[in-house]
C-alpha cells in the first residue's frame, strides 16, 4: 500500500512499483490508509508512506499499524535530514527513503517483507521448541540445558 | 531522412533544456520508464504536472486577491507545487518555489506577488518547451510506425 497526498507523485510511485511487479493499493490520506488496513490486514504485505511533514502524520501509521499488526512500513520524504530520519526509524519505520525514490530502491523493498517473514518463522520455531522442552520437563526426564 | 532531422531537433532541444536547468536527472528517470508497454508515459506525467500546476496557480491567485492574505495557505500550495515539480524533474520551477517559500517568511504581499510571478514565468517557459518536445516525439513516433 502506498500513502501519498500528491497525485502526481502517487502516479509516479504506482508506475515504478508496477514495473517491479508489485500489486499496489493507494491512499491519499493517513486516516484512509489506517481504516483500510484495519479492515484488510491480510492483504497488505508492506506499506510505503509519505512522512506527511510538518504534521508528521506518517508517525500515526507507525503507531497504529506497524506496532500493532507488524506490517513493515517504509517512510519516504523530500526531507533528508538525519534527525527526521532517525525519528521515524525510532518510531518503527523499517526504512526511510529520500524522494525522488529510485526504481532500484523500490525493487529492493521486498527484502523488508522477506525479513519480517523470516523473523516470524523463527519466532514460531522458537515457540515450538520451548513448548517441546516444557513438555519434556513435565515427563520428569533429565533436563538438558536448552541451547538456542 | 525527415525522421533523422526530427530526432536531431529533439536531441538538441533536450540538451538545451538540461543545460538551461529547466530539467534535471529526475526527468531522465521518467523517460527511462517509457517503453512499448508504456508509450505515453512521459506525456501522461507532463499533462498531470501541468494540470496540477495550473490548478495551484488558480488557487493562489484567489488567495492573493483577498484583502487579507492567508500566507499559510499560500505556503501549503507552493509546497505541493514544489513536490510536483521535483517529481517531474522541473528544476527551475522547483528552485523558484524554494525561493518563494523564503520570501513568505517576510509575510509581505508585494514580495509574494513578485515571487509568484517568477514561479509562473519559469513554469510557462518550461511548458512551452515541453509542448514542443512532445510534438516532436509524436511526429517521430508516427514516422517510426509508418516505417514498420
Amino acid at each position: 500500500m502506498v500513502v501519498e497526498s500528491n497525485s502526481l507523485y502517487l502516479f509516479l510511485i504506482q508506475q515504478l512499483l508496477c514495473q517491479c511487479d508489485y500489486k499496489v493499493t493507494s491512499c491519499k490520506q493517513v486516516q484512509e490508509a489506517i481504516s483500510f488496513v484495519l479492515e484488510n490486514q491480510q492483504s497488505i504485505d508492506l506499506i510505503i508512506s509519505d512522512a506527511f511533514l510538518p504534521s508528521e502524520d506518517g508517525l500515526l501509521i507507525l503507531e497504529t499499524i506497524a506496532l500493532k499488526f507488524g506490517i513493515p512500513v517504509v517512510i519516504m520524504s523530500w526531507n533528508g535530514e538525519t534527525s527526521t530520519l532517525m525519528k521515524f526509524i525510532a518510531y518503527g519505520a523499517c526504512d526511510y527513503l529520500v524522494k525522488p525514490v529510485t526504481l532500484k530502491e523500490l525493487k529492493n523493498i521486498w527484502t523488508h517483507v522477506f525479513r519480517k517473514q523470516i523473523g516470524d518463522q523463527m519466532k514460531y520455531l522458537l515457540e515450538i521448541r520451548i513448548k517441546h522442552n516444557n513438555n519434556n520437563n513435565n515427563v520428569l526426564e533429565p533436563v538438558e540445558e536448552t541451547k538456542l | 531522412m525527415a525522421a533523422v532531422a526530427l530526432k536531431e531537433q529533439l536531441a538538441s532541444l533536450m540538451d538545451s533544456m538540461y543545460q538551461e536547468g529547466l530539467l534535471d536527472e529526475q526527468f531522465q528517470q521518467l523517460q527511462s520508464l517509457q517503453d512499448e508497454t508504456n508509450p505515453c508515459f512521459v506525456m501522461e506525467v507532463v499533462t498531470l504536472f501541468c494540470d496540477d500546476a495550473e490548478r495551484i496557480f488558480g488557487e493562489l491567485d484567489k488567495i492573493m486577491n483577498q484583502p487579507v492574505v492567508e500566507f499559510q495557505q499560500v505556503d501549503a500550495y507552493i509546497h505541493q507545487l514544489k513536490g510536483s515539480s521535483s517529481s517531474v524533474g522541473a528544476q527551475n520551477v522547483k528552485l523558484a518555489c524554494i525561493q518563494f517559500r523564503h520570501s513568505l517568511e517576510d509575510n509581505d504581499r508585494e514580495g509574494c506577488l513578485r515571487a509568484l510571478n517568477v514561479v509562473k514565468r519559469e513554469y510557462l517557459h518550461l511548458r512551452s518547451k515541453l509542448e514542443t518536445m512532445l510534438q516532436l516525439e509524436q511526429r517521430i513516433q508516427a514516422y517510426d510506425k509508418q516505417k514498420n
